[in-house]
């Protein structure tokens, strides 16, 4: 070896110190940066506003609905974690009529939004609706005036219709749990004498408190994001209060200082969930063993659980959805298909696809990243990118208004002093702030489901390629593409049904006379009127109802492995 | 073999020559070993040190490779420390140890795949790898089998293997990877998916997908061990003859002693991440230097000893250890093969016969001897010897005896 040749080698050595995973290491610096930005500028804004506006909020606004939303997650947190845990204990546990439809029945209130659910209910259980028609018809009563029933604009009201339909998070990573490893404790238990309520309550239920935690996180998360429910439902939650506080009184530092009030709740829970995952790796890592044999209940008991099982389903799905149905129905037969609800819904898809692209190209850099660059660094800034699913889309909303305006100004300026064009607003109040907005809320869906993909390739074919002379960014094109396309095409459809059913970001940051699906259900529910707000709400739900296809489907060999 | 034959067949044919840009050349048609003809020496080396040399074709794609003062870290283990060895051009070397020893570690250095905190390494005399800095392993020319195969699933046989031969047309890779695949006898399965494969035929697209584009080394991480033992036996020869007549590089890490003398001219013995000795099979076996790579290479009878007048005393008789201090404690290591019967004299051991095992060539006796925690094992010609129960006396050929140093 002579020095010369390692002289002359050396420049070369110095350029290729990082490969080619430079590139994606900077896109996921970038991306989640990106998602990041709304978060430093609610701290900006909030940091600037006005004393005397903070304390009128502090005075008037901030006690009720701190109150009014601890209280609601409060109630809904117990309502989920009662139902959802309940449920799954029961499809897994017992054997019963009807247990193998429920068992992926009980997820379809996942496709109801809570704005829809609360919307439909209003409908029904208005005193001239048809429940307390049905009643007074029932009792001999003949105005409604001499029956009182509890308002379901009421905090119980919106406990009992937000809990009805978020269950579902807590079922399903309860009965996940249930069905994979707690059987062969469960079996000692047994066979050391314990009864089934010791079974349940000393050995199920503590076993199952990490994933019970984690689904009802999720949970509680989505019902920080609800904005429709809370006030078509009169509950004046902090959501509401940021919305109407930007919305009535235009006073963007007041709803951002709001906001961060907000974002402390969201911190909580999201350690919370950490936490609790943390405990269900460690759980699962400690035994995986055949999934029980349901015990065969008869008589009442099946006729308990059945009753216990399918009621969820009716009050989070049946009932809501058959009411839609029905409105729907009436209202075509009555006006058709109108022409406006057509371009809606052609709004809605298309600033979903793009969202979509965005989140699924977004999800593809930052989840290869932390694989090529499998350190702190890489995994770092896959979580940061992922953070978004926990912010409330008002927060999302609120904290990009600021940014992109600016950016607009910046642009605007720019392009009128070199070239006198005035470019306006490019972002703000444009589908592009809309699909930014998605893709910040939405991402964790794609770049966990690619993540969650890339880790069953063995590291091997990476290196297989990598010496067989691809680079790194050929080496996903070649090997890791074809080989997660089926994660890819999930995540694309959860984000997509996710932008779709989005409302409380939408509202903020849409166009002018720009409606989607579910403004147009809002801005309805809002001013009382009923024309095509149940056609538009049935499309969400029947849209909604792919996901929840895609996840009967991938837990359904764990359900027939349930089954004997 | 089916293999064997054809790779014979393949080789009288005469040499048709791939222009594979980038990457150096060989001749796959030369005859068995005559990449090896001559000695390889460093004159031979093929230096892509001028860029035109990269376009030239050479007689060899075998390159030479450099591995100075090699260190590795993680955290606060040091995986692979201050590793110096020489790999000459078209030479074969195992690198052999225990898991952990480091062995696979400064494999995936030396491709490229983790970078390294001391040293260089250098391929056919370029530098590719500095502690500054280096050459991403899809630029270094090194071919990689992995004990899983490592084969794309979602890519036929013919496709996994026409995968590592960019720069040429879709034609002509496909004559390439169909040459490379009727080397090692699969020809014919190219259009299967690799989980409809056997084992060994996995292996064998995975050495054909590795030497396809002729890499300049090849780097074999335990390619075998995944293996029954019938078929190990057959792949192993297989892929023997495929190197020796591509007469390419190649490092083989396996933690059996087995492969590393079948394959290997030389032998690199690794423990805690060092280079504990380096030579020929024969060497490591005769004269190993430590304690630990003569139990890698042999069973032995492992007595305590301790030194007494420059001797080892046991409790199955001294033997000479010229640099043992008196009172020091050591290891005496007899081969089972070294013990004989003799008749019953002063100086001789004794011990009583109280197993034989008829292991087919030959036999494995237990003798309990008095002041030894477990019978030495003896192997002897099947049927010769005293019966079990007898009590006999045995003395050890002293070149089936080492001394070492109790650790």
């Amino acid at each position: 070896m002579s020095t010369g040749a390692l002289a002359s080698t050396e420049p070369r050595l110095a350029r290729q110190r990082c490969g080619g995973a430079c590139i994606w290491i900077a896109g996921a610096a970038v991306t989640a940066l990106l998602v990041l930005v709304p978060i430093l500028s609610l701290a900006t804004l909030a940091a600037g506003g006005s004393g005397d506006a903070w304390q009128h909020l502090v005075a008037n606004v901030l006690p009720v609905a701190t109150l009014n939303t601890a209280l609601l997650l409060l109630g809904v947190g117990v309502l989920t974690i009662a139902i959802g845990a309940g449920a799954a204990w029961l499809v897994t546990a017992y054997q019963f009529p009807g247990r193998r439809v429920l068992d992926w029945a009980l997820l379809l209130p996942l496709a109801v939004p809570t704005y829809i659910v609360a919307y439909a209910y209003l409908d029904l259980l208005h005193p001239i609706g048809p429940v307390q028609t049905l009643i007074r018809d029932i009792l001999g009563i003949a105005s409604p005036r001499d029956l009182r029933l509890p308002d379901i604009r009421s905090l119980p009201g919106a406990v009992l219709l937000l809990g009805f339909v978020l269950y579902p998070y807590v079922y399903l990573s309860t009965r996940a749990l249930f069905l994979m490893q707690a059987s062969g404790m469960i079996d000692a238990a047994r066979t050391l004498g314990a009864g089934q309520g010791r079974v349940f309550f000393h050995v199920a239920l503590p076993l199952a408190r990490p994933a019970i935690v984690v689904g009802a996180s999720l949970a509680l998360m989505e019902t920080l994001n609800d904005v429709g429910a809370s006030e078509f439902l009169g509950v004046r939650t902090l959501t509401l209060s940021i919305y109407s506080t930007w919305i009535n009184q235009t006073n963007l530092a007041g709803a951002a200082q709001l906001a961060l009030v907000m974002l402390c709740l969201v911190v909580v829970l999201i350690a919370v969930e950490r936490a609790a995952r943390r405990g269900q790796r460690f759980g699962t890592t400690a035994q995986r063993t055949a999934a029980p044999a349901p015990r065969r209940l008869r008589g009442l008991a099946a006729a308990g659980a059945l009753a216990a099982t399918l009621v969820p389903v009716l009050i989070g799905f049946v009932f809501p959805a058959l009411h839609l149905v029905n409105q729907a129905w009436i209202r075509l037969e009555f006006a058709g298909f109108s022409p406006r609800l057509v371009g809606e819904a052609w709004n809605t898809v298309s600033v979903s696809a793009i969202a979509t692209a965005l989140v699924v190209v977004a999800g593809v850099v930052v989840a290869y990243a932390a694989r090529v660059r499998d350190d702190r660094l890489g995994r770092g800034l896959l979580r940061a990118a992922s953070l978004g699913y926990a912010l409330p889309g008002t927060v999302v909303a609120l904290g990009l208004l600021a940014p992109l305006a600016g950016l607009d100004n910046l642009v605007d300026g720019a392009m009128r002093q070199s070239f006198g064009i005035s470019t306006g607003l490019l972002l703000s109040g444009t589908v592009a702030a809309l699909a930014y907005a998605y893709a910040v809320r939405f991402l964790a869906i794609s770049a966990g489901g690619v993540d969650a993909g890339l880790a069953k390739v063995p590291r091997r074919l990476d290196y297989s390629a990598r010496t067989l002379g691809e680079t790194v960014s050929g080496a996903f094109r070649r090997v890791h593409l074809p080989l997660i396309r089926p994660a890819l095409g999930a995540a694309a459809i959860l984000a997509f049904v996710d932008c779709m059913k989005e409302l409380p970001a939408t509202l903020l940051l849409r166009p002018l006379n720009f409606e989607t699906l579910a403004t147009h259900l809002y801005g309805e529910a809002a001013r009382g009127t009923y024309e095509d707000g149940a056609i538009a709400a049935l499309l969400i739900v029947l849209v909604g109802l792919l996901p929840v296809v895609l996840l009967a489907r991938i837990s359904r060999p764990a359900v027939s492995m349930a089954a004997p | 073999m089916s293999a064997l034959t054809r790779i014979k067949s393949a080789a009288t044919e005469d040499g048709y020559a791939f222009v594979a840009p980038k990457r150096a050349e060989w001749q796959m048609g030369t005859p068995l070993g005559a990449a090896r003809s001559s000695p390889p020496g460093m004159d031979q080396v093929y230096r892509p040190d001028s860029r035109t040399a990269e376009r030239e074709p050479s007689p060899s794609a075998a390159l030479s490779l450099d591995v100075e003062g090699v260190s590795r870290r993680y955290g606060g283990l040091t995986a692979v420390d201050d590793v110096s060895f020489t790999v000459a051009a078209g030479e074969i070397v195992a690198l052999v140890g225990h898991s952990g020893s480091g062995k696979s570690t400064l494999l995936r250095v030396i491709a490229g795949l983790d970078p390294l905190d001391t040293g260089r390494i250098a391929i056919g005399g370029r530098t590719v790898a500095t502690p500054e800095g280096s050459v991403p392993p899809e630029k270094r020319g090194v071919g990689m089998m992995f004990q899983d195969y490592a084969l794309f699933p979602h890519l036929t046989v013919l496709r996994n293997v026409t995968f590592g031969l960019r720069g040429l047309s879709g034609g002509e890779a496909r004559a390439v990877a169909l040459k490379a695949l009727e080397r090692v006898g699969l020809a014919e399965r190219a259009e299967a998916y690799p989980h409809m494969l056997s084992g060994g035929e996995q292996q064998r697209v995975a050495l054909a997908r590795a030497l396809a584009p002729r890499p300049g080394v090849l780097l074999m991480d335990e390619p075998f061990s995944n293996l029954d033992r019938r078929t190990r036996l057959v792949v192993r020869e297989d892929t023997f003859a495929v190197l020796r007549e591509s007469g390419t590089t190649a490092i083989l890490v396996t933690h059996d002693q087995d492969d590393a003398m079948r394959m290997a001219e030389r032998i690199l013995m690794m423990q805690g991440g060092r280079v504990v000795q380096s030579g020929s099979a024969e060497a490591l076996c005769r004269q190993p230097k430590t304690l630990q790579v003569a139990r890698f290479f042999a069973e032995w009878n492992e007595l305590p000893a301790v030194g007494l007048k420059g001797k080892a005393a046991t409790a199955a008789g001294d033997f000479p250890a010229p640099g043992l201090r008196d009172g020091q404690t050591a290891v005496v290591c007899i081969r089972p093969s070294g013990i004989h019967f003799v008749p019953a004299a002063k100086g001789a051991t004794g011990g009583r016969i109280v197993s034989r095992h008829f292991l087919g060539e030959t036999e494995m006796l237990h003798v309990v001897v008095q002041g030894l925690a477990h019978p030495l094992r003896v192997v002897a010609p099947p049927g010769a010897g005293p019966a079990t129960g007898s009590t006999i006396a045995f003395a050890a050929d002293p070149a089936d005896v080492l001394v070492f140093p109790a650790d």
